[in-house]
């Protein structure tokens, strides 16, 4: 039972849309870390079996970024703590048209990349839900 | 005569016949673009985005949610589905 004393919800799916994936993903080389570490992430996932260290989003963090109704997860899934996890997969809950709950893949990124210029995962999820960034 | 070599943006390179390299300069094209336009170079869409110095920079675009979710029938789910679906969660960290 959660604080609120209703009946907790079945697990909600996965998906990772295609545009989504596209944009977020295929934006790196075939061969680059990044990209490969997000697929070998992608298919652990969709294969279920892993013990996936589900974590909230802030709605409200110092970068800026807003993102409610959000969890991540930091990769490689299988890091021995934060640190040793570059990246991250950020999620947003959704109903979809027949009313099922699903968490919808919407941003992929460094969590605290090395170049300033470079987008964290958190603001390109900010950027997909608001249309513009922090 | 050998080809022209790009060394730069907006600057391009013509070794002559006697070996020696002379600056070649080209036509810059510009483009008066506003913050969410998006533009189109070849083949790849790149979106007008604010850049961190003040000024403005190109970025592959983000389709928001709102895009995508209209195309698909979709919603972001209420605050107590959300709150029930996490229960067991790690708490937030403070990093975004």
């Amino acid at each position: 039972m959660s604080q609120s004393g209703e009946k907790k919800l079945p697990p909600a799916s996965v998906e990772f849309g295609s545009r989504e994936w596209v944009e977020e993903v295929e934006r790196f080389e075939p061969s680059a870390v990044a990209r490969t570490r997000a697929e070998s992430a992608r298919r652990a996932i969709e294969a279920g079996g892993h013990k996936l260290r589900w974590q909230r989003c802030d709605p409200e963090s110092d970068s800026g970024a807003h993102l409610p109704g959000c969890r991540k997860l930091y990769l490689p899934l299988d890091a021995e703590g934060a640190s040793a996890a570059p990246h991250g997969f950020v999620f947003q809950l959704v109903k979809t048209s027949d009313n099922t709950l699903i968490w919808n893949f919407v941003a992929f990124g460094e969590r605290h990349p090395d170049n300033p210029n470079t987008r964290t995962v958190y603001e390109r999820a900010h950027k997909r839900l608001h249309g513009h960034y922090p | 005569m050998a080809p022209e070599k790009p060394l730069s943006r907006g600057i391009a390179i013509r070794p002559d016949t006697a070996g020696r390299i002379e600056p070649m300069a080209t036509a810059v094209k510009k483009l008066d673009l506003e913050v969410g336009e998006l533009v189109e170079v070849g083949g790849r869409r790149y979106e007008v985005v604010p850049s961190r110095e003040g000024g403005v920079t190109l970025e592959p675009p983000i389709t928001p949610v709102s895009e995508l979710y209209a195309e698909r029938g979709w919603k972001p789910a209420s605050e107590e589905d959300f709150e029930r679906l996490t229960a067991d969660d790690l708490p937030p960290d403070g990093e975004g």
